[in-house]
């Protein structure tokens, strides 16, 4: 091998030197640039979003409150078990700003109850009107095909026709909360936006066998808050409802039992999952409105863990006759 | 020289540029890259054009095909996909068709792929209305006012309708023949299904559970069926092992599960070969291997309940073995 300084190249030792101090300089300021672009935390969407908190939507006074009605039609159970409790005037003042929570989780027609059903829906939008409030939305989020889960389930017409507003979540609606004392509720996507300038929050939601969690009523109804990959919580699906009962203090919850899904749940799909039990929960407490719903489904508390544990960490009582819920038989 | 390593250098920057611009799964949904609600990508051309195909007469394509797999099945039936996921699924595919006269009827046909027959009718026995009408369309079906479930080699299909109308159950069984019609699997014969003695079994209670049967992690593919018994009801079940050896030791784990679990031997005649009988806190629990089979009965009421279902059982497992 020949030595190019030796062996009388153009190149010469002062030559040498300078190019070797560029290409030194030139490694220098590379390294500089990588190391500007080095991010030792990663990549985070949600440092960046302001974190949302929920404020309580409770009205002072109407605490522990419970109507039980037997009934089969659902807008004369609506209005008897809201009437029982101090009528929704007692709830939505003049000038309020209402979100119906619903629940519009799939794209199945209303008749398999699977969904909040359309009627409930348009009465509780015209109750909430009719009492003053100068705006009702209507929202959740089904994570597949959202415009068909509320169109498919009636709830948008419903909704529409009564004068609601229905909000079928984008991207920029979700914002990252942190329950105080929540380990799965930490740094997780909500649904906040529809929730700006709501000054009352009602939540409605049907009985239903649930899967993996043996039940769905109000309290699981929150999770159609929930954004990001949810499916994570399925495995811890009783803390999960647990955190839900504690993220979300509502005005009230209606729990539909007209048509309770008893089996297959939360789709169903046939009319033989569904057995009729007639029966319209108006409550304050969502924790005593899911134990009395449990009644329903022939289930007891041991069957549905999340209601004793949302009792136990103060988001409301499973043993619902402490509330001496009042009793309307429509029937008779 | 320098320009080289310029070269290189600029290219590692680009290349933790776009790593570190890249986002996580549970992020993306948040960020805007991924749509929150949209309707999911639809199957490849030649699975959706077979989706469209088996539109019934009188029908027509309500919705484009969708199609999902393990990652995503619970963003269609949420808490539901934890029924399918463990059987087995391997992908969904999904349609719904609407009457041209009505519009209000329509309905939706759900084809999950299960992979393998028995893990289709595993998933079809666990969900068996107890009040449906028996269809003769495949070997495993029934059908309710508004709805028809049947299970066809590898596949589970359901088909939820709208409304009770005789019209839209005329289009479903259509749809279903045609789905059958144009696939290419056969209707899977379970063998396990001979070995439940036909006196006193309560119709289409036969269920298969592929994993952790009563909570025991050794029993899976465990068929289980319901005897009425005078006034009570006996659940016996059988599970099929490689060799009669693995028979034995299996049954003889199960009884360690019982005995670890609060079971108490019970000193009870059975007649039957190294049946054990355990008392497990006032119910029976009844085990024993005969060839390649541990059968047994679970949750009995009374020793004799349990030991004359398993006698029957353990007479047609005789019967029946080659």
């Amino acid at each position: 091998m020949t030595d190019p300084l030796e062996n009388g190249s153009s190149m010469n030792r002062r030559e040498f030197m300078i190019r070797a101090a560029k290409a030194a300089a030139t490694v220098a300021a590379s390294g500089y640039i990588v190391y500007r672009f080095r991010d030792e935390e990663g990549p985070s969407a949600v440092e960046t979003r302001p974190h949302y908190s929920f404020r309580s939507f409770a009205v002072p006074g109407t605490e522990s409150r419970m109507s039980i009605v037997t009934g089969a039609n659902r807008r004369r159970a609506l209005n008897a078990a809201l009437d029982a409790i101090g009528g929704m005037e007692n709830f939505i003042k003049p000038g309020d700003r209402v979100l119906l929570k619903v629940n519009a989780a799939f794209a199945l027609p209303p008749i398999l109850a699977a969904t909040s059903h359309p009627d409930l829906v348009s009465e509780l939008v015209k109750l909430c009107t009719a009492a003053g409030a100068t705006r009702v939305v209507v929202t959740d989020h089904p994570i597949n095909d959202a415009r068909a889960c509320f169109n498919l389930t009636g709830i948008a017409r419903a909704a529409e026709e009564a004068g609601a507003q229905v909000v079928i979540p984008r991207q920029d609606d979700f914002l990252p909360f942190s329950l105080e004392g929540g380990r799965l509720i930490s740094n997780w996507p909500v649904l906040a936006r529809p929730f700006e300038g709501i000054t009352k929050v009602i939540g409605v939601a049907p009985v239903k066998d649930h899967h993996r969690s043996g039940a769905s009523m109000t309290l699981k109804n929150w999770y159609g808050l929930l954004g990001g990959r949810r499916n994570v919580f399925h495995q811890e699906i009783h803390e999960i409802i647990r955190e839900l009962a504690l993220m979300i203090k509502p005005t009230l919850v209606i729990l539909d039992g007209t048509e309770s899904m008893m089996r297959n749940g939360p789709t169903g799909g046939s009319l033989s999952d569904l057995k009729p039990t007639h029966t319209m929960i108006a409550s304050t407490d969502p924790v005593a409105a899911d134990a009395f719903g449990a009644t329903l489904l022939g289930r007891r508390l041991s069957d549905l863990p999340y209601i004793t544990k949302a009792a136990i960490s103060g988001a409301g009582t499973a043993n619902f006759e402490l509330l001496s819920p009042k009793r309307i038989n429509m029937n008779g | 020289m320098s320009l080289l390593v310029l070269t290189a250098l600029l290219s590692f920057s680009f290349w933790l540029y776009h790593r570190q611009s890249r986002i996580p799964p549970i992020v993306a949904e948040l960020d805007g890259s991924a749509p929150q609600s949209a309707p999911r990508a639809t199957p490849a051309h030649a699975a959706a054009a077979r989706l469209i195909r088996l539109a019934p007469e009188g029908f027509a394509v309500m919705s484009p095909p969708e199609h999902f797999d393990a990652d995503d099945l619970y963003e269609k039936i949420n808490g539901r996909a934890e029924l399918y996921l463990p059987a087995g699924f391997t992908g969904l595919d999904c349609i719904r068709f609407s009457s041209r006269r009505e519009s209000e009827a329509w309905f939706e046909i759900f084809i999950y792929d299960m992979a393998a027959p028995l893990r289709a009718f595993s998933v079809y026995s666990a969900q068996r209305r107890e009040d449906a009408v028996p269809s003769d369309i495949t070997d495993f079906a029934y059908a309710t006012d508004n709805a028809l479930y049947f299970a066809h080699g590898r596949y589970y299909v359901e088909m939820i309708g709208t409304t009770s109308s005789d019209a839209l159950r005329t289009a479903m069984l259509d749809c279903a023949q045609r789905f059958i019609a144009d696939t290419t699997e056969h209707a899977g014969r379970v063998e396990e299904l001979t070995l439940f003695p036909p006196e006193h079994l309560v119709p289409d209670s036969v269920v298969l559970l592929i994993s952790d049967g009563f909570g025991f992690d050794l029993f899976d593919y465990l068929f289980t069926a319901m005897y009425e018994l005078n006034d009570t009801t006996v659940q016996a079940f059988l599970t099929a092992r490689a060799s009669p050896g693995e028979a034995v030791a299996l049954a003889a784990a199960y009884c360690e599960f019982l005995i670890d679990n609060g079971g108490v031997f019970e000193d009870f005649s059975v007649g039957i070969p190294g049946a054990r009988m355990y008392n497990l806190f006032g119910t029976y629990e009844l085990v024993f291997s005969s060839g390649k089979i541990v059968a047994g009965v679970h949750e009995a009421d009374s020793p004799e309940a349990a030991a004359k279902t398993a006698s029957a059982l353990h007479r047609r497992m005789t019967r029946k073995r080659p």
